[in-house]
This record gives structure tokens, sequence and C-alpha cells, in this order.
């Protein structure tokens, strides 16, 4: 990720340019409503949630319905278990409260009888997803950097040899999530860094002034995620979809690529998460 | 490493030096053989030049009077012509000159070198800068653009920077790439499908800070051509066009220098004769000083940051006889942006050196040596554990020899071999903190050779039919050491071959005809055909369309076929009013193969498997072209007119089906005059007109995450809204006086004067206050930029 970060020096010689933004009207046109999954499970020990909803116009403005009555079932090779509707939120559907994915495991999703727009029912949507092994890393430090008045992120760990490591980064300050989005988020492979120790790697900044200037004391949480690929790439997508995006730096704009079979959009994924706490202990003069 | 290089580089050099050698001993042999025939008619040949600087001219016309032939000189001045002998009246035209007319009486070969005077004058008190842009009815290649740095001048700049490539953006068939870009794209060709030349040396990247500034230097410039598709078989390797740049060399009557001081930068330019006429030398340099005002910001993460760019231009030339000229010239330039945490350079640097040797007042030759590099450095948080530097350089070494031969008075034929080198260091990244957590990678070195020979003639048939043909025939080698990986239907690897050195492990090659006629309706109209096969064996590693530093280029290999463009163009001129108004319209359809664009998401950086980022198709461009040029004293200038469309076709790109390239704007259109109402003031405007850059809207949303993801439809379906904008600039200069030499003035510009807020890019974005709101945001870079800048000349 930090092969994007420094890009933002050289967007700051355009910004330098005066260069301005303010909103367009535009006439977009409208595709018909597809099946969208959003599901994830993880070695928590919890009621994991695979919510189903639609696609809508992109100007739509208000939270899409859920896809209610649709069988959902989840099998990790050995067991299969149905998820059951809420009855207060339609389209979401869990898992038992003692529920937890297994590390190594493959797992599948099915749904059937999902019908949008008052199709599809007959069709039969699955994905896979592989649960990949904890890695345990070992701390996070926060400091402040006066100069460009941000507060940083660092983290500490081993990334594990000889094998490819996609890694999701979430990070939650007392109650607040930082990264509510993905584009809030951090991600990287081990491409670059394979089997090595991270001294204290660079995750995340937020401004003092306009995120949220810490105090002495306030508790700050890195989520360690690790994703399969398909999910690693539907997160990279869904970030460069969603950051700001210029004709110097970025490619075109392309569909966020998801693994859900048929049509569906979308991800399913297994993934393992472990936490890292600090406290902070610097204010800003 | 170093070893290994230079073995390349000795093997490349060995077999072109044996060539070279070759044919200059055929040539001379057969030259001097045919020189001692008394059979033939005389033949006049030599240099055009200013009078006034010593500045060969470029062509500039030498016709025999009463009689319909002519001949051009060539990029360094030359002519030759056979005339019969007897009385000759002998006319030297160039515009914006006074014509001279010679009557000679010529019985054996004549050297004879002429001087024109710039027409300044008495007799209009107005400086004439002429229309430098003009066409020649009878010149039967189509789609130049010629400009020199006098008309580049006037028209209105960027921030006062004079900027040849922002000018030639402003002709028909051209576009920028993006605003602000030094990029271009002709005839919906794509950036880097345009071969570059700094007096015969390739420029790899010709933007300054992120393009908003070209590298070109103007005082340095003599002239910028633009060929836009019928490029001579003297030039390949690119598909849509050569922008052949080519530097002053020196004024050799007297130490003179131009310079300026402007808002953003300031520049310097000295040239002169050393000890004598026969030696002369130029040099220019220029910096900007944006950064010098950063350190008064309140904002001190601004302070912290330096941001510049510089670039040097020198040259030298020398003249042993009326028989050889050596001339050896180079350009360096670097932009440097850094601050605390992070910092990137970049820069061109380039060496020519070039031997003109006349065999025989019919035999002209050029001999070139030429060294272009490209390289970027990127820094960042050096010191901690995930701070790194990532390089990457590409380079290559050019020999060539060209040669004019005029055998008759209505046969002009060119000739010549060359060989380049190619050597592309695609990225190199090391951790450099104490405790690093970055593995080092380098990328593997890919170095390939390119070779060509051509012939072309230009034949005059009767007295209104004139006929070019010609034939290139290129050869490409990739060339070890180096790695080749096979790739399955998903791109996968499924084998790696290692080669050794100087092992070559792929060829391709091509034959490139080139031909072109022109038929004189009547003396000022003419209708002009053409039609020109090019390959392109390099090609840039971008899916942006923006002017990038971390642009690299990747050749031809198994996996890459070269890409193959075919141009039809036909075109209608006509000179009226006494030559004052030109009109031109042309016709081009051109076909591609092997197109190269990139897959979604493509990695294209630090990426050893770029290749399988790759996908491959077809693409198409055709339109029309209307120039209207004029030049009346005191008003010129000209109005373009364009309407074209590009598509693609690309093989795991949009389902496989056709969409619109990146450049497919249907209707360009550019104004420019510029006017002098006295002797001391000029006026000039120009306008342009754009339809809007292809772009990809969103047709549905979807949320997932805590996010709202766009769906898209169909490749550049949309279209950003148009692009139009007016720039003006207004020229104050001093009151001339007649004891002294420093001439200075003022120019005043405004670079889009009504403020039109030109869409840059559309963002679609989620609204701050709101989880389920989204909405379109556009990003304009410019409002309304005024520019002061104090010019001198001396």
């Amino acid at each position: 990720m930090r092969f994007l970060n420094i890009l933002t020096p050289l967007l700051f010689i355009i910004l330098l340019f005066a260069s301005c933004e303010e909103e367009i009207d535009l006439n977009l046109k409208s595709d018909a409503p597809r099946l969208v999954v959003d599901g994830i499970i993880t070695t928590d020990t919890m009621a994991h949630r695979v919510r189903l909803t639609t696609t809508g116009s992109y100007f739509e403005n208000k939270p899409m319905p859920g896809v209610s009555g649709a069988s959902v079932s989840i099998s990790d090779g050995y067991e299969t278990i149905y998820l059951e509707e809420s009855a207060d939120s339609p389209g979401d559907y869990f898992t038992p409260e003692n529920y937890y994915g297994r590390q190594n495991h493959l797992y599948t999703l099915t749904i059937t009888n999902a019908e949008v727009d008052g199709r599809g029912g007959e069709v039969v949507y699955t994905a896979s997803s592989f649960l990949p092994p904890i890695v345990p890393m070992d701390s996070i430090r926060v400091d402040y950097f006066g100069l460009w008045d941000i507060w940083r992120v660092f983290l500490y760990g081993q990334d594990p040899p000889d094998v490819k490591n996609f890694y999701w980064f979430r990070l939650k300050i007392n109650d607040w999530w930082h990264s509510s989005e993905y584009k809030y988020s951090a991600f990287s492979d081990d491409t670059f860094f394979d089997g090595n120790y991270a001294d204290g790697v660079w995750l995340f900044w937020f401004e003092s002034e306009d995120e949220y200037n810490l105090v002495p004391g306030d508790e700050l949480m890195v989520e360690v995620w690790m994703v399969d690929e398909p999910f690693f790439e539907f997160i990279r997508g869904a970030y460069i979809e969603t950051e700001y995006r210029s004709p110097i730096f970025s490619g075109p704009p392309a569909n966020v690529p998801g693994n859900i079979s048929n049509g569906a959009l979308g991800i399913f994924s297994a993934s393992s998460v472990v936490r890292l706490y600090t406290t902070n202990t610097i204010s800003r003069e | 490493m170093v070893k290994e290089e230079s073995y390349h580089k000795m093997q490349c050099m060995r077999t072109i030096l044996l060539l070279v050698f070759f044919i200059s001993v055929t040539v001379s042999s057969f030259a001097e053989s045919d020189d001692t025939a008394l059979e033939r008619q005389p033949v006049v040949s030599g240099y055009i030049r200013d009078g006034s600087t010593g500045e060969t001219l470029i062509g500039a016309t030498m016709q025999v009077k009463g009689t319909h032939r002519g001949v051009a000189s060539n990029q360094y001045g030359f002519y030759s012509m056979m005339v019969n002998s007897g009385n000759n009246t002998l006319v030297f035209n160039y515009l914006g000159y006074q014509v001279i007319e010679k009557e000679i009486r010529i019985e054996a070969d004549l050297v004879l070198n002429v001087e024109l005077f710039p027409a300044t004058a008495e007799l209009t008190e107005v400086e004439v800068i002429g229309n430098s842009t003009r066409t020649r009815l009878d010149d039967p290649v189509m789609g130049v653009q010629k400009l020199n740095s006098a008309t580049i001048k006037e028209i209105p700049a960027f921030m006062g920077e004079v900027d040849p490539i922002k000018v030639i953006q402003l002709m028909p068939g051209v576009q920028a790439a993006s605003e602000g870009s030094s990029g271009f794209s002709v005839r919906g060709g794509n950036p880097d499908q345009n071969l570059v030349l700094l007096d015969e040396a390739i420029v790899y990247n010709a933007g300054h800070l992120m393009g908003f500034f070209s590298v070109f230097n103007n005082d340095a410039i003599k002239e910028v051509n633009l060929f836009k598709g019928d490029i001579p078989a003297r030039y390949g390797g690119r598909l849509s066009s050569l922008l052949d740049v080519r530097m002053k060399d020196g004024n050799s009557r007297r130490f003179s220098g131009t310079g300026g001081v402007g808002t953003i930068s300031s520049r310097l330019m000295l040239e002169g004769p050393i000890l004598s006429e026969k030696t002369t030398f130029l040099a220019a340099g220029r910096r900007t000083y944006a950064d010098l005002f950063l350190p008064f910001s309140s904002d001190e993460a601004v302070r912290d940051n330096q941001l510049f760019f510089y670039d040097f231009n020198a040259k030298l030339n020398h003249t042993f006889s009326d028989t050889d000229r050596l001339f050896v010239s180079g350009y360096f330039g670097r932009d440097v942006m850094d601050n605390t945490v992070n910092r990137i350079e970049f820069g061109n640097k380039t060496l020519s050196v070039r031997w003109n040797h006349v065999y025989s007042p019919r035999l002209f030759s050029n001999l070139s040596f030429n060294f272009s590099n490209y390289d970027y450095l990127l820094g960042a948080s050096e010191d901690d554990t995930d701070g790194f530097l990532w390089t990457a350089d590409m380079e290559n070494f050019n020999l060539k020899a060209d040669f004019n031969y005029y055998p008759v008075y209505n046969h002009s034929i060119t000739f010549g071999v060359q060989s380049l080198f190619h050597n592309i260091m695609p990225g190199h990244v090391r951790g450099t903190g104490s405790t690093t957590m970055f593995n080092e990678l380098r990328l593997a070195r890919n170095r390939s050779m390119e070779h060509a020979v051509y012939a072309e003639n230009t034949q005059r048939i009767g007295d209104r039919f004139t006929l070019r043909y010609g034939l290139r025939f290129s050869l490409f080698q990739n060339v070890g050491k180096g790695t080749s990986f096979g790739f399955d239907e998903d791109y996968d690897v499924v084998d790696t071959t290692h080669y050794s050195r100087g092992d070559v492990f792929n060829t391709y090659h091509g034959f490139e005809p080139r031909a072109g006629f022109t038929w004189m309706l009547n003396h000022n109209t003419s209708v002009k055909g053409s039609y020109s096969r090019t390959y392109q064996y390099l090609q840039m590693a971008s899916n942006s369309t923006g002017t990038m530093p971390l642009d690299i280029w990747f050749p031809a290999s198994p996996n890459i076929k070269p890409q193959m463009s075919d141009q039809f163009s036909a075109g209608l001129f006509r000179h009226i009013w006494g030559g004052s108004l030109d009109l031109g319209a042309e016709l081009f359809y051109k076909n591609m193969k092997n197109a190269i664009d990139f897959k979604d998401y493509a990695e294209l950086l630090l990426n050893e498997l770029l290749e399988g980022e790759l996908r491959f198709g077809k693409a198409y461009a055709y339109g029309f072209e209307l120039l209207a040029q004029f030049d009346y004293g005191r008003w010129n200038g000209w109005v373009g007119y364009t309407y074209s469309h590009t598509r693609r076709q690309i093989n795991g790109i949009n389902d496989d089906l056709w969409y619109r390239s990146p450049y497919d704007r249907p209707h360009d259109a550019s104004v420019v005059i510029m006017f002098s109402p006295g002797q001391r003031t000029s006026l000039a405007a120009n306008w342009v007109y754009l339809s809007g850059s292809p772009a990809t809207f969103p047709v549905g949303r979807f949320e997932s995450g805590g996010s709202i993801i766009p769906i898209y439809s169909r490749r550049n379906a949309e279209r950003l809204p148009d692009y139009h904008r007016m720039d003006l600039s207004f020229t104050l200069k001093n009151r001339p006086r007649p004891d002294r030499r420093w001439h200075g003035e003022w120019v005043f510009s405004v670079y889009n004067a009504y403020a039109r807020k030109n869409a840059w890019v559309i963002n679609f974005e989620k609204a701050d206050d709101d989880a389920y709101t989204t909405r379109a945001m556009k990003t304009y870079l410019f409002s309304v930029i005024p520019a002061v800048t104090y010019n001198f000349k001396f």
C-alpha cells in the first residue's frame, strides 16, 4: 500500500496548481437490478451475517432493500449449516451464535430462491472462499507527526516465509471505526516483503484537525485479517473505485471483481482475524 | 554488468559500422566516377542560410525562374539541383524572408551558398513573423505541420512558458492527451505512438512537472515539424507521427543571447561564434522557482516541499570546409520534488553527434550517433523500516547514416541505414531502513535492437505531377541476457526461459512501404494522396492519459507482436488571395493491428510479469481535417477543424466488444489569431474546442462492507462535458533605440480567459454527511491563470 502512498506528493503538486472540485449534474443510465451478496465469516465465534440486496441506480440515494425469503447455506466441506433470516432486518441471514470459521478450510456459500424483481428464483448462486491460517502480529504503535499534523499507526510483526499472504487491516479508535469503508482500510500482499519482519510499518494515518485528535488514554485497535486472493482483489477493486481518481495516476474504471456465480455481485469471504491493541500516551502539543 | 552492456553496444556498433563503411565506400566510389563523366548537365548546390544569424534554413526553396524545376533545402540547409548549362535565374525563397534572385551563367558544377534576410522591414515597420505553418503545394508529403520558434513564441503560453508542444496541440488532428499534458494524440493514436526527436535523439518523456510543461525550451529551438502519419521512409519505429525538433545551430555572425524572467521560471540562451565563423555554440538553460515561494507559506507542510525543474541545451558546430560540418548537441533536464518523507526525481538526457559530408555536389550525407536516456528515482521514508528507494531507467544508442542523392533535376533520393540498441531497466526497488522489511527486487534488464534500411525517391513527372515512393525494411531483435515467460490462457506463467548474453532469442521484421503523390491542378491548387505503413516495436506501459514520470517502456517480445499501422490519406490544397490564405482539406483512414491495451486493474509498475497484464486486438481511426492559414501582414494565424473517430477491439477488455479509444474526440476546433497593431505591440488569441473525452460512468451501484461501489457499463461509453478555452496575450516591446542592441519586451498572458471550468476528471463518490447519498464530482484544473514575462534579446 505504501506504493500508493508515494503518489501523494505528486497529487499535492497538482493541487498546488489550484485545482478545484465541484458537484456536477449528470444523467446516468441504469442497468436492470441484480442480486448482491455481502457475506463474511471469520474465525470469531459469533452470528456471522450474509446480506442479500439488489443493485440500484447510481443515484438511488437510499439503502437498498434486502432480498427476503432466500435459502442461504454455508458448508465447510464437512457440515452444512442453514442461515436464518433476521426478523428485524429483511435480507440479513445469520449463522448460529456459536459459529466460527476454521483455519485452512474451504467454505462454500449456496443461495437459492433469491428473487430480484420477481425473477431469478430458480438460479443457484454459489461462491467459495478459503480461510487462511492466522498470522499473529506482535503489536501496533501510534505517534503524532507534527510536520503534516497527522497521527500515524505502525505495525510490528513477522510475515511467514514462502507462502503468499494477503493482509487486510482495519482501524478502530475507541468506539469509532476509522475503517468504516474499504477506502479507509489498508491492504497489502507480501510480494515485496515475503518472510521479513515488519519493524514498524506505516499502516494508517488520520488528520488531527479534520478526522480524530487523540488524547492520552485513547484506545486504538487494529484488526489483522488474513484473506484469500479473490477477497483481496475485491478489496483492492473496491478501494480503487471509491478512492479519488485522476487521469495521471489512475487507469480506466472497471467493475470490482467478485466471486459469486451466475452474475450476482459482491463477495463471500472466509477470513482469519487477530486484534492488536494500544493505548495512546501522547498528546499533540 | 557494465562489461556486458558494453559488449552489446560494441556488437551493435560493429555491425552498423561495417554497414556504414560498406555503403560509404560504394556511395563515394560511384559518386566520384559519376562526377568525372562529362556528359551530364552542371549541378548547383550549397547551403541556404539566414544572413543575419548564419543559421541554416530548413525547407527553403531554390527554383529556376521560368520553369517548374525546384528543390527544397534538407534538414541541414543543403540543396542541390541539376540545371541546364547556360544562363539561369535562380530564385531563393523562404517564408518570412526576402526573395533573392541570382542570374548566373552556369557551365560547370557550382557551389552557391546563399543568405536570405528576414523581411522585417522598413517597408511595413512591422516585424513579419511569416506564417511558418504554411504548406508547400508541390511537396508530395501530407499532414506536415511546420512551426518555427518565432511563431511558437507569439502564441499565448500557459503561465508564460512558451512551449512548442502546446502549440502543436493547436493543429488539426492533434490533441492534448489530457488537459495540460505534454502528451498528445495524433489522428487518434496513443501518445506513445509519436516519435519525438530532439536533434535526432529520441525523447522518451517530453514532460516536466507532470506534463504541464514540455522539455523543449523554445529559445534553443530552430523549428518543429510534425508529420501526422505520412512519415518519411528515413524514420520509423512509431505508428502515429514524427515530431522532429531541431535545435538552433548558434549565431555565427555575432555573440548574442535571449532570455526572460517569467512568472514561474527564468531562462537564458547564449549563442555565438568561437574565434571564427567556422565554430559556433549555443547554450540555453532554464529553471523554475515555484518552490522559492514555498518557504513563505504559513503551512509548515507546504514549506517542507521542494519542487522545481531545470533543463539545459547545448550545441557546438564546426564547419571544416564547404563539404564537412560537425554538430554536437545535447539536452539535460531534471525534475525534483521532495519533502521530508518522499522524493521523486526524473529527467531526460540526450546527446547527438552528427557529421555532414558532401561527397559530391549531388550527394549529401549525414552520419549520426545519438544517445538518449530517461530515468526516475523514487524514495520514501528512507530511514524507516518501510522506507525504500526505487529506480528505473531506459536508454538507447542509435547509429545511422542518411544520404541525399540528387541524380538528375527531377529525382531526389534519400537512402540510409539505422541501428538502435534499447536497454531498459524496468525497476529496481530496495529497502533503505536499517531494519528494512523489504526484499530487494530487481527486474531483469530488457535489451533489444532495431535495425532499418530504407530508400525513397521523389520524382517529378512533367510539370504537374510529383511522385514519392519509398520502402523501409525494419528488423527487430530481442537480445539476451534476458528472460522470456510463457503464459497460458489465464495469463498464468507456464514456463520460463533464460537466455544468455548475446543470444538473439526473438526476431520480427517488416516491410514498410511509404508513398505519396502531388498533382498540381493549377499553379495554386494541388491534390495529394499518400499511403504509409509503420511498425512499432517499443511502447509505453501506461494506462492513464496523463503524463506520469513513472512511465516505463517495454519492447516487442515472443509474447508481444509488433504494432502495425496502415494509413491512407488524400487532400486538396489551395493558396488564394495572392498566397495570403492557404486552405487545406485532408481525409485519413488508419488501420492498426496488434493494438495493445491493459487489463482491468493492471499492475504496470515493478511487475516482472508485465506481459501478462497486456491484451491485444485491433484499432482504427478515420477523419478529416480542415485548415485555413492566413497571413495579411498585420494579421496572421489559422483556423483548424477536425472530425474524427478512433475505436479499439481488444480481446479480454470490454467483453471483446469495440470501444472508443481514450483519444476519440470527434470535434476538434482551434482558432489562432495574431495581430500587430503597431510597431511595438502585438496581440494574440487562441480558442480551442474539443468534444469531451470518452469516459466510463456508473450504471448502478451496490453496497458492500460500508462502501457504495459503482457498477460500470461498457468502457468509454460516455463522455465528459465538452472542452473549450480561450487564451490571450499582449506583447509590448520597448522603444527601439538605434544605439542599443538590447531589445526588451513585456508579455502579459491569460490562460483560460473566460474561466471555463473544464472537467479534468469526474469522480463518483459518497457524500461525506450521508451514508447513502452519492454524487458526481468534477475536478477542474485551472481557472483564469494570468502571467507576466519579461523577455530580452541582445
